[in-house]
């Protein structure tokens, strides 16, 4: 056969081969219809007395307008059992692939919970970074149940609060892959943050219809790293009584062991923040900030930039944790002290004082609260066993007899 | 002289350094890091290191061998070893190479199987790669040579994409503690998986088939080195991120599973698959050589044409990862027992036979030259090598 009859051998074969790709029917392609499949959005976990529960919002694609959505539930011994039940049915495979947030039920997390996160992770079937909330004094159930109330408050549901926790605020976030690595580190310890759901205490005074809200609770939440009254990340919108919303997502629940041990007040979750690296930006609350001849009770300061590195050493035979963190901030109310600011370098300095102390404090109040839990927030024990690995073998837990030393620099731009 | 059941085509040298880089790397990347992971786990960039020193080594002599050799691989070892064990040894390379090609088309399926789509049809998604194989079989050396060639800037454009999700996000102290459990686990690695390592010295069967520049041994240790860091890098990632939970990864967690962590995929959706199927297409590209290589074996060893030659591998293909191998585990677990051992001769002897080959050959030549100044295969090899066989001289 000759070069060019080849060539035209290969062209016709080619397009014989393309042509019966293109029209192999859905069937023998196993590729179903996209109005034939069912996404997971959001996944909810319930505890049972014996066995879990678990719930999912399903959002089945039509070809004109947004799609139907359900909410199924179904039990089983196991998380995997659950989950083909659904599948079962509903009479077809839910993909959990898109799946962005698990809401964890309060009962559900006082047993260790690693076989179910465990399945998640190595099953491939979400993403191993899929978001981890627990539902304060609520079933996962019932949290998927007031979904589309929640949604209302930003378009794209709550699976973006939580995203929008990571990188627009001081405040924190876990994944699974993250929750497990941390327990099964040298700490055994993690969090998850705990998400608490109310009634809007605005409604009926004529609160602010979605799109204000959604507009605000950015601004809201980012009061995530301030003092007493900065904690509760509110998230509030529509009108109407019995509207429910986000009370709080600024707590997180402590789990050592994989089981839930107890849950930080706001001032010890920031310390778990400052530690974060992700969690770079947002807004600070400085309190009864002292200066020249007069205390501002509010500052409010705009955290732009934060570099953390911890460092663990044994010194004569003792354990010491150094924080070093590397702070760049502007001041947001900059009205509250423009006159006195960049005349008095001592108020400069007041402020920057101010900032270091709070941060010193909220670690502080972290290490308190994780000690009486025995739940290692901070992951001390880890870097021990990283960087000092002969004397924490020898030593052992070292949580209870560390020793905090900090280096804070705080730059006021 | 040439064998005439080889090919003639014949890759230039940037080609040359194309397919180096693109095959040291991509399957060493795609999945056996989470396997590694499980037996050796953060210390897996040991194991990694070790088969990677071992590869480059390799590559030296296999790239010294094609410098020295006169001739293609099967007369410079018919020469040098004579022709029954020359097909021995093909033979067996010839069914080492089919099992090869089958473990990275199992690789491929269960990427997909893991990372895109639970349920889909192999049956039907298999074909286009079939076809794609047996064109590269059929076209040899060139063909592939040209396609490493044009999609090396985008597979380098998919690593760097890769490199920019990922960079900041593990935490590289993960690499600590080293060896916390003793070296039980690397020496395990290392026992394990020879079979995902050693593609580097399939290089051999270039020999009397480049078209040689100047310090091409060098610029080829510089791609090789570049692809290196890559392997290692990405490969590492792996290990920190999944540091504490070794036992749990799965086969099928992979550089993608990591860039979805990384990258925080529920801000941005699933692009990390796109950017890596792009880098997928370097798997296909070392595939396709495997299958040319296997190709040019089977022809030599039954002496039948390129189509027939292409055409028994591509069913034993899929005869391979249908039905002999139902699932994929069985594979994974055969290729960890004896085709250990077949990948000490296609890793460590091969290189050095064809040295050892291309040496006497040469010797042979040059005796054979001073007798017969303008013999028939100076005359041959001048004819049908063109340039190369002057640069070549030149070298």
């Amino acid at each position: 056969m000759t070069e060019s009859k080849k060539i035209r051998l290969y062209k016709i074969i080619a397009v014989v081969f393309v042509v019966f790709v293109l029209f192999l029917t859905g069937d023998g392609i196993k590729n179903p219809e996209i109005n034939h499949r069912s996404m997971c959005i959001v996944m909810g976990i319930d505890g049972e007395e014996s066995g879990v529960s678990a719930s999912v919002q399903i959002i089945v694609p039509e070809p004109q307008g947004q799609g139907k959505q359900m909410i199924v539930t179904e039990k089983g011994q196991t998380l995997s059992e659950a989950l083909d039940r659904i599948n079962i049915s509903i009479g077809q495979k839910v993909e959990l692939g898109h799946c962005g947030l698990i809401i964890l039920g309060e009962e559900f997390v006082k047993k260790p919970i690693f076989s179910e996160m465990l399945y998640l992770l190595s099953s491939g079937k979400t993403s191993p970074d899929v978001n981890l909330v627990v539902a304060k004094d609520i079933k996962a159930k019932e949290v998927l149940s007031k979904l589309n109330d929640l949604s209302k408050i930003v378009s794209e549901g709550i699976n973006n609060i939580v995203a929008y926790a990571d990188t627009g605020v001081h405040i924190t976030r876990k994944g699974v892959l993250g929750f497990l690595s941390e327990s099964f580190s040298a700490g055994a310890s993690s969090t998850i943050p705990c998400m608490e759901l109310g009634q809007d205490e605005y409604a009926g005074e004529g609160g602010m219809g979605a799109q204000g809200a959604a507009s605000t609770s950015g601004a809201e939440n980012s009061s995530g790293g301030s003092g007493e009254s900065g904690g509760s990340g509110s998230s509030e919108g529509g009108k109407g009584e019995g509207q429910t919303v986000i009370k709080s997502m600024d707590k997180l629940v402590m789990f050592k062991d994989g089981q839930k041990v107890g849950i930080t007040s706001t001032e010890g979750t920031r310390g778990v923040v400052w530690l974060n690296k992700r969690a770079v930006t947002g807004l600070i609350l400085l309190k009864d900030v002292k200066m020249a001849d007069k205390t501002v009770d509010y500052l409010s300061c705009k955290l732009i930039s934060k570099r953390v590195k911890t460092t663990a050493r044994f010194v004569d035979g003792a354990p010491v944790f150094t924080v070093k963190i590397a702070v760049k901030m502007s001041i947001d109310d900059k009205y509250e002290i423009a006159d006195i600011v960049e005349k008095d370098e001592q108020v400069y300095y007041a402020v920057k004082d101010a900032m270091k102390q709070l941060i010193i404090s909220e670690i502080s109040a972290t290490e308190k609260e994780g000690k009486q839990a025995s739940c290692d927030l901070l992951d001390i024990n880890e870097k021990f066993n990283k960087f000092c690995h002969k004397e924490f073998v020898e030593y052992g837990d070292v949580l209870d007899s560390v020793r905090f030393e900090y280096d804070i620099t705080v730059n006021i731009l | 002289m040439e064998n005439k059941l080889l090919s003639r085509e014949r890759l230039d040298s940037k080609q040359l350094y194309s397919l180096i880089f693109i095959i040291m790397m991509s399957v060493k990347m795609f999945m056996v890091p989470a396997l590694i992971i499980r037996d050796a786990g953060r210390d897996g960039y040991m194991v990694m290191s070790f088969y990677i020193v071992i590869e480059m080594l390799a590559l030296v002599v296999s790239l010294i061998a094609i410098k020295l050799a006169k001739s293609d691989i099967c007369t410079i070892f018919e020469r040098t070893y004579g022709k029954i064990l020359t097909v021995t040894i093909f033979l067996l390379l010839a069914f080492y190479y089919i099992l090869k090609i089958s473990l990275v088309i199992s690789e491929v399926k269960m990427f997909f199987l893991f990372s895109a789509s639970e349920e889909f049809s192999w049956e039907i998604y298999i074909l286009p790669l079939l076809v794609f194989l047996m064109v590269a079989a059929v076209k040899g050396l060139n063909g592939i040579g040209r396609l490493a060639q044009i999609l090396l800037p985008i597979i380098a454009v998919s690593i760097v994409l890769l490199f920019v999700l990922i960079v900041s996000k593990p935490d590289y102290t993960n690499i600590l503690p080293v060896l916390e459990n003793g070296t039980g686990g690397v020496m395990n690695g290392i026992k394990k998986y020879p079979v995902w390592f050693g593609d580097l010295p399939l290089l051999c069967f270039c020999c009397g088939r480049v078209k040689r520049e100047k310090r091409f041994i060098l610029k080829s240790m510089v791609s090789v080195a570049l692809s290196s860091v890559v392997v290692l890098y990405f490969s590492s990632v792996l290990f920190f991120v999944y540091a504490h939970l070794s036992k749990m990864v799965d086969y099928g967690h992979n550089i993608s599973n990591m860039v979805v962590y990384a990258s925080g995929n529920y801000m941005f959706g699933r692009f990390d698959l796109l950017i890596f199927c792009v880098w997928l297409t370097s798997v296909l590209v070392q595939t396709a050589y495997m299958t040319c290589v296997a190709t040019e074996l089977v022809r030599y060893v039954f002496r039948i044409n390129a189509f027939w030659a292409g055409a028994g591998i591509i069913v034993a293909l899929y005869i391979t990862s249908n039905f002999l191998f139902r699932s994929e585990v069985q594979l994974y677990n055969f290729c960890m027992g004896v085709p250990r051992y077949f990948a000490v001769l296609s890793t460590v002897l091969l290189p050095i036979l064809t040295l050892i080959a291309s040496v006497v050959s040469k010797k042979g030549e040059g005796d054979k030259g001073k007798a017969e100044f303008c013999g028939q295969e100076n005359t041959i090899l001048t004819a049908q090598g063109g340039d190369w066989a002057k640069q070549g001289e030149s070298l």
